[in-house]
């Protein structure tokens, strides 16, 4: 059995080192906007791989909520932990009234985070996979990448037939091509995160106001101080509210950036060490890629929890 | 120094700067968590929790230098 383990280990070790010679990792090239793939500009990468991640999970949802059994076994077991250790989580901090309206948002937040997080894992492997385009500004030169199906010189056919004299031209034409990458982990793009932070503290305002109806916003615009109070602690009062205002954009920035900055610092650590030593060494990295993933959904999955509990909560009534 | 190297160095020391912080913050956080877990290991699923809400508070700090870097280096 261990020789089996000595063997299996010393084989892979060989494979990486022989293909490390032979076929070189190029340095990737590090993006922070998404690119396009080549379908009108709405279409980049990030969006092009979050609706298949999303599609996927539509399937397997509908596939296995077809299937349950009275006695789990398999995927329906881990399935069922998943969705019953959220639940109790949301049934422990969130109002009784309130939780089957909050954990079917909080649940597709976090299992779909989960997902698109973990996505950057695949990064090194799947972001090697592109679409070869002329004259973009993002993306890996082509003169660096050990395969390309097809030919790159059907895209600049025009220059090259033009003669000697547009030799040259075609010649820096060729410079120009990038490999635009066709999958991007889906979180690591700022677009996503922004419209799941924009969402997610709609929802706290909608929540907020259906619950206590206007005075919600007497959390933000306190007046009251000023009679009960005395004048001092009154403009304190009002200040503390203008505050709870203005945190409230922030924290759609600090939802956005946390998630975004956690999973592209990930992405580029992995490009970053696959590229330097393409060894054992990267494992280490996506072991801790892994926990990060998890970790960060489940602190945009908490942290929404607490907010909505918060705008659902009669607090500051006596005042 | 021209206006390149001006803003690398800006925004290394922006990212760099602003991760001492939230680094200390969340060191303090975690070592009030571990004792607590550690004088009453029942509670352990609560204080967890919490524990992430605090640290993903003082972590925001470091996102907002974060984001001074990233606006220092692509966007200026």
């Amino acid at each position: 059995m261990i020789v089996r383990v000595i063997i299996g280990i010393l084989v892979t070790l060989v494979v990486m080192v022989v293909g490390n010679i032979l076929f070189p990792v190029p340095q990737a090239a590090i993006e922070v906007a998404p690119e396009p793939i080549g379908l009108g500009p709405v279409l980049t990468n990030a969006l092009f791989t979050s609706i298949i991640l999303s599609l996927i999970l539509v399937v397997l949802a509908f596939l296995i909520g077809r299937s349950l059994k009275e006695r789990p076994g398999g995927v329906q077991n881990i399935v069922e932990v998943v969705i019953e250790s959220l639940d109790s989580l949301v049934n422990s901090i969130a109002p009784k009234k309130w939780t089957p309206t909050f954990f079917p948002i909080l649940a597709t937040i976090f299992i779909y985070l989960l997902f698109a997080n973990w996505f950057s894992l695949l990064t090194p492997l799947l972001g090697s996979f592109g679409i070869v385009h002329p004259a973009l500004d993002g993306g890996i030169p082509v003169d660096q990448v050990t395969f390309i199906t097809g030919s790159p010189d059907s895209l600049h056919h025009e220059e090259v037939m033009e003669g000697v004299e547009a030799d040259h031209e075609a010649e820096a034409a060729k410079e120009q091509l990038m490999i635009v990458p066709l999958f991007r982990a889906p979180s690591s793009d700022l677009n996503l995160t922004f419209a799941l932070a924009i969402t997610t503290m709609v929802l706290v305002q909608v929540f907020g106001v259906w619950e206590r109806g206007l005075a919600y916003f007497g959390n933000f615009i306190r007046l009251g101080g000023f009679a009960k109070k005395g004048f001092m602690m009154g403009l304190i009062d009002m200040f503390v509210g203008l505050l709870e205002g203005v945190s409230e954009f922030a924290k759609i920035i600090s939802f956005s950036f946390r998630l975004f900055g956690n999973i592209f610092a990930g992405e580029v650590i992995l490009i970053v060490i696959s590229s330097l030593i393409s060894l054992l060494v990267v494992l280490v990295f996506f072991g801790l890629e892994i926990f990060v993933g998890f970790i960060q959904a489940f602190v945009f999955f908490i942290l929404s929890l607490v907010f909505f509990a918060m705008a659902t909560q009669h607090h500051g009534e006596e005042h | 120094m021209d206006v390149e190297a001006g803003k690398l160095l800006g925004a290394g020391l922006a990212i760099g700067l602003g991760a001492i912080g939230p680094g200390v913050g969340i060191g303090i956080l975690t070592m009030g968590a571990l004792q607590a877990i550690g004088r009453n290991p029942e509670a352990q699923g609560q204080i967890q929790t919490n524990m992430f809400i605090g640290i993903a508070f003082a972590e925001a700090v470091a996102i907002y230098a974060l984001v001074v870097a990233l606006i220092l280096l692509f966007v200026v």
